[in-house]
């Protein structure tokens, strides 16, 4: 989330927006309403806040005394005005001292990074793990009941939220390359402090106190309503201790404070709720894309021979698209058609974002969270696929389409052994009982190279290397034996020296189990080395396709010659389209 | 497992020892005007002079620190300054009787904010809204605000429940039920609140998850997904955030007891604290130490068994 609050554009275009919201602008009306009437009232009013006509206690509202009396006589409208006052002031206090303790130490432990952090680190840990009320009591044992007293504690106790924050930005930042080079140039400590990781930190920040503004009314309101407060100077939580104790006599004296309590701290939070929004919104929080060009040039579409019994898969003119926060719709897959044949092997490639691994997902259902699919068809053994219907899609995955993620580490459940992830799909996919399920993974887990398969089974992830957790998911996508294997990207997360290993696996499992394979990947030596034929990904769309050997001699869109050239600047030249790909 | 477990209690240990000897140092800065506060502004110094030595605070603060430790670990939290006999007498019953109804509204917390996060998080759309905006306004508004609106409402217009009061649930469970319903809700709509938001959130993290992914495209049913490893996994955050609250609660329960007038803890605190009985305010927050440094070592430990990389550690 903090990531996303970084672009703090103009605080006066935020502060406008949020003021446009609707929540935004009753919390800021009903706020502005709360210091103007903090502020007329005790100016225009006739009476004083700590004397009161005896003969008229308790009265309800009426014409001089608009809000009523209390049990002293004294004008309950006044006090609550005043009390208004004391509590924004006190409350503010107390979030600047927040902000300045918690800030400044934030800044100091994340920047300097010595045994001060951890100093500062654990005493933070001791503060938090105190309940605020217990040491509030304790502390106006020595230091008194005066409100200021209340306020600087329960700022101390507010500022490891906005410790935490800063610390975690300030370390974010300070391992980013700007920072080295800052010191390069010979900036000093304090600038680069003040420049990078304040302008990355305020946003949140600003979101952070609106909450530890409510969070102070509320801290305030109890110590008051306990009794611990000046009793010379009126306050909400000691008129809302009054109201409770006469709610048979005068019940319309609850009616004051609580209103006050509760529109001033709900409107803090949603005022910071609304500011948070419109943070969010003006920021990078587009999912993994770039704008679709208008028209691409597109290069050779050469097309296959449709196969005597139909397509496996043929993909016609998909559109994927992601909901975006503020209700409109992204596109990242325009009009993509692919197909593959039984057995046969495939590859797309393209820069990261170009909508490749999109593609891949879209037809397994496996989007993110937002995205779907918004047009276009997809058949697969002869029979179109409910591109949107989890349930229908299920009947496939797994069984029927088998799927290889890109990162081994993450795609396996770090709770349960490498067995149990295993044997779960076989036994309530498949339907194998526990003995035959058990049977097959070992044999498969021996397949794929590993000498003790028993043990494998018994081993967590955080146990495993990357190149094993591959192979562990290439059995997983196996051991039902489906038509179809999508692998996205299966190598890139791995060491060069084990990727080469991995693909030559996928191949010769694919090519003995007789299963086609998608491969999705950015690298076209993979391709090269596994696929037959090739789909060269842009933005969204196919510019080019054909046979691998097509491609590769006679690239003709641009994209596809810059992706051979950027090939050649990593790896020894190959034969034979060093001449022609070096355009 | 044993090794962590033992590091975490160590830790606990040493955390209690250090909160103890800052608030015994803390509150020795104002013990010169103890008998003074005691005794009224007007007296003769040489009484003032004689309750100094007679409740010690004449002597220097750190063996006094060292006899109250020494003390404290035979269970003597000393003799306090106001209630007839010791600390620890008075402390407590009125220390079973706030953890009962802090258990009961932890138990309510947990339940209900357990059912709104994973809700709000799977549902999404209106659902998800709907929970949010509960939550906002559930945090923003005091638990003592709610809890006086719930007397007016519920006791004093309704009917329905007892206004204020305490049974002994081991005298008439049932009578016990009513006296606590008020109290519990009190206690539990802020951390319904925060706690549900939480939850969704981890919930959420773990539905986003690469592994979620992978077992969808293995074909497992969803709700096969939801039960057997996103509600698994999203566990361990979920119980973090409790013994947090659980802290927030004991704190909360001081006000809300004041107001059911509940003899727990908080009348407790309360009348120690504007009474100055250091000896009793110094048992309290031990007291509450303990409590917070136990439900962390238990927290501790129950993620650290949830988690195989710390459970398999040697």
């Amino acid at each position: 989330m903090n990531e996303q609050l970084k672009a703090l554009k103009s605080g006066a275009e935020v502060a406008a927006r949020v003021l446009r919201s609707p929540l935004g602008m009753i919390a800021g009306l009903v706020l502005a309403a709360l210091i103007v009437f903090s502020i007329v009232v005790p100016a225009a009013s006739p009476f004083d806040p700590n004397t009161g006509n005896l003969l008229d206690f308790l009265k309800p509202p009426s014409a001089t005394h608009l809000m009523g009396t209390d049990s002293t006589g004294r004008d309950i409208m006044l006090r609550m005005a005043i009390a208004t006052r004391v509590t924004l002031v006190a409350a503010v206090f107390a979030v600047s001292i927040a902000a300045i303790v918690g800030i400044s130490a934030g800044l100091a432990a994340g920047y300097f990074q010595t045994r001060l952090a951890s100093a500062i680190t654990w005493v933070n840990s001791l503060v938090m793990a105190l309940p605020g009320l217990v040491v509030l009591l304790a502390a106006s044992v020595v230091l008194g009941n005066s409100i200021w007293m209340a306020m600087t504690v329960i700022g101390l106790l507010m500022s490891p939220s906005l410790f935490r924050l800063t610390y975690s930005q300030v370390t974010a930042v300070r391992n980013e390359l700007y920072v080295d080079a800052a010191k390069l140039f010979g900036l000093s400590d304090l600038r680069i402090i003040f420049r990078h990781v304040l302008s990355v930190v305020r946003g949140p920040l600003i979101v952070q106190s609106g909450i530890l503004m409510a969070a102070a009314i509320a801290a305030q309101g109890g110590l008051q309503f306990l009794g611990l407060s000046d009793p010379l100077v009126p306050n909400w939580g000691s008129m809302l201790n009054e109201a409770f104790t006469k709610l048979f006599t005068a019940p319309w004296l609850l009616v004051w404070p609580t209103t006050a309590i509760a529109s001033a701290s709900l409107s803090f939070v949603f005022l910071s709720n609304a500011i948070r929004d419109q943070l969010r919104i003006g920021s990078s929080r587009r999912i993994e894309s770039k704008p679709l060009a208008a028209a691409l040039e597109a290069g050779a579409r050469r097309e296959a021979e449709v196969p005597a019994e139909g397509w496996l898969l043929n993909v016609e003119n998909i559109d994927v698209v992601f909901s975006q926060p503020d209700g409109s719709d992204e596109q990242v897959v325009k009009s993509v058609s692919l197909q593959i044949a039984r057995g046969e092997s495939l590859g797309i490639v393209g820069e990261s974002g170009s909508g490749k691994t999109q593609t891949a997902r879209a037809i397994l259902g496996l989007l993110d969270r937002g995205g779907r699919v918004s047009g276009g068809t997809v058949s697969f053994e002869g029979k179109q696929l409910e591109l949107n219907s989890q349930k229908a899609l299920r009947g496939i995955r797994g069984s029927r389409i088998g799927y290889i993620p890109q990162e081994p580490m993450s795609n396996l459940d770090p709770s349960f052994t490498v067995g149990w992830q295993l044997i779960e799909p076989l036994r309530r996919v498949g339907g194998m009982d526990k003995r035959q399920a058990e049977a097959t993974v070992l044999e498969l887990l021996q397949r794929v190279g590993f000498s003790n398969p028993a043990r494998v089974m018994k081993l967590y992830p955080h146990e495993l290397s990357g190149g094993m957790a591959q192979r562990v998911l290439i059995v997983g996508a196996v051991s039902l034996r489906p038509a179809l294997i999508i692998a996205d990207e299966p190598t890139t997360a791995l060491d060069v020296s084990v990727q080469a290993e991995v693909l030559d696996l996928l191949r010769e499992i694919a090519t003995e189990f007789g299963i086609a394979l998608l491969m999705v990947t950015h690298n076209l030596g993979v391709v090269a080395d596994i696929a037959s034929r090739v789909y060269v990904f842009q933005a969204g769309q196919i510019v080019e396709s054909g046979t691998a050997i097509e491609v590769f001699k006679n690239p003709k869109a641009t994209h596809t010659q810059q992706l051979l050239a950027s090939l050649l600047d990593d790896l020894p030249i190959r034969e034979p389209f060093v001449e022609e790909a070096g355009a | 497992m044993l090794k962590y477990a033992v590091r975490r209690l160590a830790a606990g240990l040493i955390m209690t020892l250090a909160i103890s000897f800052i608030a015994f140092m803390f509150l020795q800065l104002g013990a010169g005007n103890v008998a003074r506060n005691i005794l009224g502004l007007n007296v003769d110094p040489e009484a003032v002079r004689r309750l100094n030595i007679e409740l010690g605070v004449d002597r220097p603060v750190l063996i006094r620190y060292g006899e109250w430790l020494w003390n404290a670990l035979h269970f003597n939290l000393g003799k306090s300054w106001t209630y007839p006999g010791t600390v620890a007498e008075t402390l407590w019953p009125k220390l079973v009787v706030t953890l009962t109804i802090v258990a009961v509204a932890m138990t309510v917390i947990t339940l209900v904010s357990t059912a709104l996060g994973v809700c709000a998080a799977i549902f999404g759309s209106w659902i998800d809204k709907f929970v949010q905006f509960l939550s906002i306004v559930g945090f923003a508004i005091p638990g003592f605000l709610v809890a006086v609106l719930l007397v007016d409402v519920f006791a004093l217009q309704l009917h329905i429940f007892n206004a204020t009061g305490y049974a002994n649930p081991t005298d008439d469970l049932g009578e016990w039920a009513r006296s606590v319903v008020l109290p519990v809700a009190g206690l539990s709509v802020t951390g319904i609140a925060s706690v549900s938001q939480q939850i969704r959130g981890s919930v959420i993290d773990v539905l986003n998850s690469d592994y979620v992914r992978t077992l969808r495209g293995r074909g497992l049913a969803e709700w096969r997904i939801l039960f057997g490893h996103v509600l698994r996994n999203a566990a361990a955050p979920g119980l973090a955030i409790l013994g947090l609250q659980f802290e927030g609660l004991i704190g909360g329960a001081v006000i809300v007891e004041q107001i059911f007038a509940i003899p727990g803890l908080g009348s407790f605190a309360v009348a120690a604290t504007t009474s100055t009985d250091f000896p009793s305010v110094m048992g309290f927050v031990l007291v509450v130490a303990v409590v917070v440094v136990v439900t962390n070592l238990i927290v501790d430990v129950l993620i650290a068994i949830l988690n195989p990389k710390v459970r398999l550690q040697k």
